[in-house]
């Protein structure tokens, strides 16, 4: 029986096909959803997201294993969603309006799904109301916003304040990223939170769930 | 001395007047301002040379600055929501890898437009699929890489038929805050690229001119062995002193100075900044140039600020 710790070392070498035929055994000798997904495919995640903190993983390396990491999950997905176990958190992203660029936000949201949480990708150019009504269809715990221009992160402002005047702020926590965007500019127009890239949103989304 | 001469002076260290200065205003910035933003250019004819008063049409966006949806010459759509703003292509021609071995280039001539070789790798594969293309390194990645290097060279021998003094090339190779690949990959398959384009330019007499968004101090030393002549990097992304160890003395550096701040700084750390440019990178015998883009979420007295501050610092070698 294979350990762990193996489905793990595959994860972040990104062996997609090791992943799955792991998962599958691990299901075949009775491990419950949960487990796999706890103790084998988000662990290993993590080391991915150490190993891009650190420089040592670059882009291509980290989506390898993102999606290493989808084989897994796509096997676990129905039967966590059968006995009804909950994702870490759900999370609804997009790139602001005015703004059509999405390579950030969906490295952003493959390293999320890494993380445990499921993510809903709104698209590109969402409307500040887009925001609120998708967030209040999908009931998620934390909208992240996403823009690469100086000319449309302005966009996140008026997309904080739509949550502010639409009353449900209070019910999501918002977290901002993008070429040009600051902690400093997150604290300005009342994010709960800002990160640098994909691998930092991770962080910062399990730290606004746990700050609920 | 006249401003081209000067200009050659700093890119060869061979003791410029002054540092070189320009301001690289977007078509979107021309499109809100208009006449207001005429009279601050007209103000200055040492950034802008010998601008007439109607030179620019205001809203005559070209390419993949117009609004809405356009196809290139390789099959790559592009899409536009803000026009004078550069597009974003939204549909990549081959997103299935084994597309790549039947695939040619254009037949028709586009020169060597911003994102000529990098760029148009994922301009062709698709961001995500290019960097997984990256991590697994198939030979369709080779061949891929070939097939747009032998365009380039191909026009590149038509541009050199001119002579130029100095070929322009624009090529975003970094991320914000990082490179997207492993620097080590970028010396294995990006690098010979760049190299061979660079070679061909000085075979020819010409210089060579490389812009490029992101953070790209891991492989300047490269960039440098290709035989780059200007760098124009941006410092917000790189950080000014590191471009200073990595780079002064060794490369002329055309300071893409901070555009992500522009919008939102004060006059006084405007000059601060351009200030502390001049101050950290400027060499007596040259080898800085400052450039200052404006995009159209500049307020109007800061681009002329930047045109002011630009003029009173350009003298401090």
């Amino acid at each position: 029986m294979a350990s762990y710790s193996e489905l793990q070392q595959c994860v972040i070498s990104g062996d997609k096909t090791r992943v799955k035929e792991l998962t599958q055994a691990f299901l075949d000798n009775g491990k419950l959803p949960k487990e796999i997904l706890d103790e084998g495919l988000i662990p290993g995640m993590a080391v991915v997201g150490k190993k891009f903190e650190a420089c040592e993983f670059f882009i291509p390396e980290m989506l390898l294993s993102a999606r290493a990491l989808n084989a897994g999950l796509d096997l676990l997905k129905p039967l966590l969603e059968a006995s009804d176990v909950k994702p870490i958190a759900k999370v609804l992203i997009g790139t602001v309006q005015g703004d059509i660029h999405d390579i950030g936000k969906n490295l952003v949201s493959a390293m999320l799904r890494g993380g445990g949480f499921e993510v809903i990708d709104a698209g590109v150019g969402v409307s500040p109301d887009q925001f609120v009504e998708l967030a209040k269809e999908t009931g998620v715990d934390i909208v992240g916003l996403s823009a690469l221009l100086t000319t449309t992160m302005t966009a996140m402002k008026d997309t904080v304040q739509a949550f502010e005047s639409d009353g449900s702020r209070n019910k999501i926590k918002i977290m901002i990223g993008g070429a040009p965007v600051t902690t400093k500019y997150a604290e300005e127009i009342g994010a709960d939170g800002y990160a640098r890239n994909a691998s930092a949103a991770v962080e910062m989304a399990k730290k606004l769930i746990g700050a609920r | 001395m006249t401003r081209e001469e000067n200009y050659f002076k700093a890119i060869r260290f061979d003791y410029p007047e002054w540092i070189p200065i320009s301001v690289r205003i977007m078509p979107a910035t021309w499109a809100k301002y208009r006449e207001a933003l005429e009279e601050i250019v007209l103000q200055h004819p040492v950034i802008f040379g010998d601008y007439e008063k109607g030179n620019i049409d205001f809203d005559g966006f070209e390419g993949t600055y117009r609004e809405g949806e356009h196809t290139d010459a390789w099959g790559c759509v592009w899409k536009n929501v803000s026009p004078g703003l550069e597009g974003v292509v939204v549909k990549c021609p081959l997103t299935r890898r084994e597309d790549v071995h039947t695939f040619q280039p254009p037949n028709e001539h586009t020169g060597l437009p911003h994102g000529f070789m990098f760029m148009r790798l994922y301009y062709l594969r698709g961001f995500e699929e290019l960097m997984i293309d990256f991590a697994e390194e198939p030979p369709e990645l080779q061949i891929l890489i070939d097939k747009v290097l032998g365009y380039n060279l191909n026009e590149l021998d038509l541009l050199l038929e001119e002579n130029p003094a100095l070929i322009v090339l624009g090529d975003d190779l970094g991320n914000q805050d990082s490179l997207p690949i492993h620097p080590q990959k970028w010396i294995k398959y990006l690098k010979p690229c760049y190299a061979r384009l660079f070679a061909k330019c000085h075979q020819k007499g010409s210089l060579v001119y490389l812009h490029s968004d992101g953070h790209i101090l891991e492989i300047i030393p490269a960039l440098i062995e290709c035989g780059v002549d200007v760098l124009n990097p941006q410092v917000g992304a790189n950080g000014i002193d590191n471009l200073a160890r990595i780079a002064k003395g060794k490369i002329a550096i055309d300071l893409d100075l901070d555009r992500q701040h522009f919008p939102f700084w004060t006059l006084s750390q405007i000059e601060e900044h351009i200030h502390e440019a001049v101050e950290k990178l400027s060499l007596p015998q040259g080898g800085l140039l400052l450039i200052a883009e404006v995009a159209p979420d500049v307020p109007l007295k800061s681009i002329a600020a930047i045109c002011e501050y630009l003029e009173k610092y350009k003298s401090s070698i």
